[in-house]
């Protein structure tokens, strides 16, 4: 019996009290340390004490003030300023009593149970919870560094400095000009978030430059909210839609019976689902199979290859590949896809005991790497690791996801998926996951409203 | 406003008078938790395009989202997250909101 189940066979028979550990079960207060205030870190912090206010929460955090990730394109069109990003702990400190170090931390020690910071602390804790969000591997584009990003060719999938530097290159493109976006392979942060950072720079440009252009050059052939996404685009920005998504929209209309088995193609444009646009379109798409993957960057000269050919631009947005956070790769919580595995019902790793992974970092099978999956993911663990303490199994979980996605201001869909434990996996419950393709324009309109407004019940519910 | 414990209670007692099924399912807080990113934590929200749950009478509640699910109510959202839910399960929600105070 290991030192685990050792404490748990303990606790059953009230043993526990007779071991001098640190631990809940001998009684004293358990001590809970949260590694990132991002998102996950945030929400589990304030949904634990809500569990149990007597259990003791340190969150530690590197940066004194959260740049939220969601919504940061909109900083790109000046729809918001950078400061309408920042969310602040003060929260969570007064009215939950979490307690925040402001701190980075560099390493642990799964076996003595203490994190140690680059601040010099060592904290001994009875569950660690890591909610680091990703690392971008710039270096995994040949030409492509943090430096460059820094400078030249920003990234921004980690809001910041080069969120600010994107959104003042975009208003400095030359008439007629390009903007050139790399999307990345699966699986990434918001798998929207690439499209609809297009469809806002196109909106942009359709007001203050518009002959210019956005280009998107893509390793895959698909991404979460594809059709609506390019129909957004159809309606408004020219946007042709290529044929075998023509036969994707005409599949899914009859699956719903808004179309007939004889309505085909031709109705998609008689009823006003697609237009039939024939002038240049602000948007294009390149995907994998049409050469889209990008090889290589030459920042010196403003181009990039890809594997169907060279193509210049005034400002390249390169969303690289990314993996787990830097520190639950050096906790050793990450396997050989880079990402941390976990055991569902509790999030907890199963690399290292009573350490749980949230977020962006874990492997939730179903789940996208989303803010909404991270927060409900934190409450799934927080009830987890409350009844843990208290020597009881996790319950029953459930999760739920939904990105709110703008292809313009005005213009709003979603993907929304309600998960559950099947079969060991989590996996979607709740069926069709997108906004119809005959939706209202009223429907669309909602769409944007709700989208605004989640940004702020979102974060209320993460931090406050 | 009551505490945690005794909401997660309120919903584990309406579960066990309320359900004739045996399949084991999510507490009403377990399953309420996923909509708060929404309609505020508990349910309680003000100055919002959402609307809040807290304190919804689960009679309303329960018809509100059956009326979602089988698209007898109109909706952008709620009918696709509706699906998601047995009745049972509605019915351990409802519960949970219903002790919320508003
Ligand atoms: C452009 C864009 C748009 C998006 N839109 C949406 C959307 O509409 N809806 C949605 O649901 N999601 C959206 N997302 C995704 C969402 O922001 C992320 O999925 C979410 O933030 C993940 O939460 P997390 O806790 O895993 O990581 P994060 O929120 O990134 O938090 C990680 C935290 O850990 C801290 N940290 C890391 N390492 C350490 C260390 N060693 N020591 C101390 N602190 C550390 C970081 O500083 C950070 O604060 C979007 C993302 C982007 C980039
Ligand atoms: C992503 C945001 C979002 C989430 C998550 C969400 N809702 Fe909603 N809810 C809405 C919106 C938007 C409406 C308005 C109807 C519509 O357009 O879908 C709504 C309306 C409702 C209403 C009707 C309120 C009234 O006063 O008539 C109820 C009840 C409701 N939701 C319950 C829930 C429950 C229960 C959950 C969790 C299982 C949930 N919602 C999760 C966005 C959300």
């Amino acid at each position: 019996m290991n030192r685990r189940e050792f404490l748990k066979f303990a606790g059953a028979t009230s043993l526990a009290a007779a071991f001098p550990v640190r631990s809940a079960f001998a009684g004293a207060q358990p001590h809970v340390v949260v590694v990132g205030g991002g998102v996950g870190g945030a929400t589990f912090a304030k949904y634990l004490k809500m569990a149990d206010k007597n259990i003791k929460v340190t969150l530690i955090e590197k940066n004194p003030v959260y740049i939220r990730p969601y919504g940061s394109s909109e900083v790109l069109t000046g729809h918001i300023q950078m400061k309408d990003l920042d969310v602040t702990y003060d929260a969570l400190k007064s009215r939950y009593g979490v307690e925040m170090l402001i701190d980075t931390v560099v390493g642990f020690d799964p076996d003595k149970k203490t994190v140690s910071t680059a601040g010099g602390k060592s904290l001994a804790y009875d569950r660690l919870i890591v909610s680091p969000g990703i690392e971008l591997k710039y270096e995994a584009i040949e030409g492509y560094s943090e430096a460059i990003a820094n400078t030249k060719v920003p990234s921004g999938w980690i809001p910041g400095a080069q969120t600010q530097l994107l959104a003042d290159q975009i208003k400095s493109i030359p008439k007629g000009g390009t903007f050139l976006l790399v999307a990345p392979p699966n699986p990434y942060r918001c798998p929207p978030g690439p499209y609809e950072r297009s469809a806002l720079v196109a909106e942009w440009f359709k007001k203050h430059n518009p002959t210019a252009k956005v280009l998107i050059l893509d390793p895959k052939d698909a991404f979460v909210t594809d059709t609506t996404m390019q129909q957004g685009w159809n309606r408004l920005y020219g946007y042709k839609m290529p044929k075998s998504f023509e036969e994707k929209f005409v599949e899914e209309l009859r699956k719903f019976k808004v179309f007939s088995a004889q309505e085909g193609v031709d109705a998609l444009y008689a009823k006003g689902i697609l237009k039939r646009n024939s002038g240049p379109s602000m948007i294009s798409w390149v995907t994998g199979k049409e050469g889209g993957r990008v090889l290589k960057l030459d920042a010196a000269n403003m181009t990039v290859e890809a594997e169907n050919g060279v193509h210049k631009a005034d400002v390249i947005n390169i969303v690289p590949p990314m993996v787990a956070g830097t520190i639950a790769q050096k906790m050793g919580l990450t396997d050989k896809s880079g990402w941390c595995p976990i055991k569902r019902e509790s999030f907890e790793s199963t690399v290292h005991k009573d350490v749980h992974v949230l977020g962006d970092s874990s492997i939730a099978d179903a789940m996208p790497k989303s803010g909404f999956s991270a927060n409900t993911q934190a409450k799934v663990a927080a009830l987890a690791v409350a009844a843990s303490l208290k020597g009881q199994q996790p319950g029953i979980p459930s999760w739920e996801n939904t990105c709110y996605a703008l292809a313009g201001s005005d213009y709003g869909f979603f993907v929304a998926d309600v998960f559950a434990l099947k079969e060991g996996k989590i996996t979607n419950v709740s069926g069709h996951r997108y906004l119809p393709l005959n939706a209202s324009e009223a429907q669309i309109r909602l769409g944007a409203v709700y989208q605004q407004a989640w940004m702020k019940s979102f974060t209320d519910d993460c931090f406050a | 406003m009551l505490s945690r414990p005794l909401l997660a209670l309120a919903g584990a007692l309406a579960l066990v008078v309320g359900t004739a099924s045996a399949a084991p399912i999510a507490t009403g807080e377990m399953l309420a938790n996923s909509c708060a990113g929404c309609h505020g934590t508990n349910g309680r929200i003000s100055n919002s395009a959402f609307m809040p749950l807290a304190g919804m009478p689960q009679e309303q509640f329960v018809r509100t989202m059956t009326d979602f699910r089988e698209g007898r109510r109109s909706s952008t959202l709620m009918g696709h997250v509706a699906k998601g839910y047995s009745d049972e399960e509605l019915k351990a929600m409802a519960a949970f909101f219903a002790s919320v105070k508003p």
